[in-house]
């Protein structure tokens, strides 16, 4: 039983947007609950409306449009690991998904809550920027497009209005025979929060990398692509040795940011393999494995 | 079709265990919460409360979920299957005979977690390989019997006509 608070359940998006302007700030979106009733629970949060998003059909599915594949908010993370779709055209997120959590969570827990939430250690969250997923944002007075990248500003806090819902998410279509791979470091495999995570999506032209995006979950204050490495990687033979040198960009760029700590002499090399892996798998070099416990 | 009464009071409707049944719950009541205090089904265990344990796993419209993290206004219209939906007037499930040949209960707290998890996947999947046993119990903890008796258990009731 969680105390002092109240719930809405729009049936359509257009009555979520109206309760949404209308409760503003004392408002707060629910899907699948995974977040938002531990933190009620804990009583970090209090004396707001619940806006129950589960009943509004139009934040649902997968499906391929002309300008990429669009994945409704209420999508689950288990609904998206085991969507073909994605698997195919965007695998990263699809294995993103399947490692979040346990079943029970990824049964409930949505991608749109999952960048909603904005935790730094967000599985999802780490898959679509890498794939430079975009952020369809809608209010009363219209919707607008926002990269996943920018729509996050620092740990827990969005840059979404208090009038606004993440209706979806629009991957942008790849080149043919682009790749993209994610690998997570967690404490055991189930039920376990990314100390590392990482996602890579590469297009290569014969033996050469032609584009490289890299995303870096857990290690720095936001999820974040890290352009140094990107560069690294561009241009470069795909082989195992670009793929450790985009590991050590990483690195270079995580102690950059958070300085030398405590846990540095183990993260240091761990965010370089981690990335590593990403990058071979995203080369179609690597094993297949997405890496949880293995180092 | 849930309705909103005095004083921050939801009608909901819900299917539990086959049956219709209509409880009048707070907007900050979980599944759990109407299953073990309105209902009376306490099968269904209160664990950790924060997604951890597994203790409170129902299966909810086809998929295990924990009850704990489910609210139950969110559950109205739904479709519930707890542990006490397992057996039928002619004795237990194949589940829970196997999980009493194997051995696998031991202090029994996570046992009714354990079976709606491995229902579930059963009910999606009947001959799931160990390894998809094994994920599919991964978010049921379970401080006892080291695993191996459960999932032998489980892998036992699934070679049995249900």
């Amino acid at each position: 039983m969680i105390r002092n608070v109240d719930i809405v359940r729009p049936r359509d998006l257009e009555q979520a947007l109206d309760m949404r302007a209308e409760l503003g700030e004392q408002g707060l979106p629910v899907a699948g609950g995974t977040d938002v009733i531990v933190e009620l629970r804990g009583q970090r949060i209090s004396g707001k409306t619940l806006v129950d998003l589960s009943r509004v059909e139009a934040l649902k599915g997968i499906t391929e449009g002309d300008d990429g594949i669009l994945v409704g908010a209420l999508t689950t993370h288990e609904e998206a690991s085991g969507s073909a779709l994605l698997l195919d055209r965007a695998t990263a997120l699809a294995q993103a998904c399947g490692e979040v959590g346990s079943l029970q969570i990824r049964n409930r827990g949505t991608l749109g809550g999952n960048v909603a939430n904005a935790s730094p250690c967000a599985d999802g969250l780490t898959a679509l920027i890498g794939l430079a997923g975009i952020a369809l944002v809608a209010s009363t007075t219209g919707e607008r497009e926002v990269s996943v990248e920018d729509l996050i500003e620092r740990p827990y806090r969005t840059g979404l209005g208090p009038d606004e819902i993440i209706v979806g998410f629009r991957i942008p279509r790849s080149a043919a025979g682009a790749r993209s791979h994610f690998v997570k470091l967690g404490r055991r495999d189930a039920l376990a929060i990314s100390r590392i995570n990482a996602a890579c999506l590469i297009e290569t032209d014969g033996a050469t990398v032609s584009a490289c995006q890299l995303a870096v979950g857990s290690v720095m204050p936001r999820t974040e692509r890290v352009r140094e490495a990107e560069a690294a990687v561009e241009g470069a033979p795909a082989s195992g040795e670009t793929a450790r040198l985009a590991g050590e960009a990483v690195s270079r760029r995580m102690i950059e940011m958070s300085g030398v700590r405590w846990s540095t002499p183990y993260k240091e090399p761990a965010v370089g393999a981690v990335v590593k892996r990403a990058v071979l798998g995203a080369m179609g070099l690597g094993d297949e494995t997405t890496g949880a416990g293995l180092i | 079709m849930s309705g909103k009464k005095d004083n921050g009071r939801y009608a909901v409707g819900l299917t539990v265990n086959g049956a219709r049944r209509d409880v009048v719950v707070q907007a900050g009541e979980t599944l759990l919460d109407l299953l073990r205090r309105h209902l009376r089904l306490t099968g269904t265990k209160c664990g950790c409360e924060v997604g951890e344990c597994g203790a409170c796993t129902v299966v909810l419209d086809g998929k295990a979920v924990n009850s704990c993290m489910v609210l139950a206004v969110q559950a109205d219209s739904c479709n519930v299957t707890t542990i006490e939906g397992l057996a039928d007037a002619d004795g237990l499930h194949p589940l829970q005979e196997a999980f009493l040949e194997v051995g696998a209960v031991q202090c029994g707290f996570c046992t009714p977690g354990m079976l709606m998890s491995a229902w579930a996947v059963l009910q999606e999947n009947p001959g799931p390989t160990r390894a998809e046993v094994t994920r599919a119990i991964a978010g049921n903890l379970c401080r006892c019997t080291g695993y191996q008796m459960v999932v032998d258990a489980i892998m036992q009731a699934a070679k049995k006509p249900d």
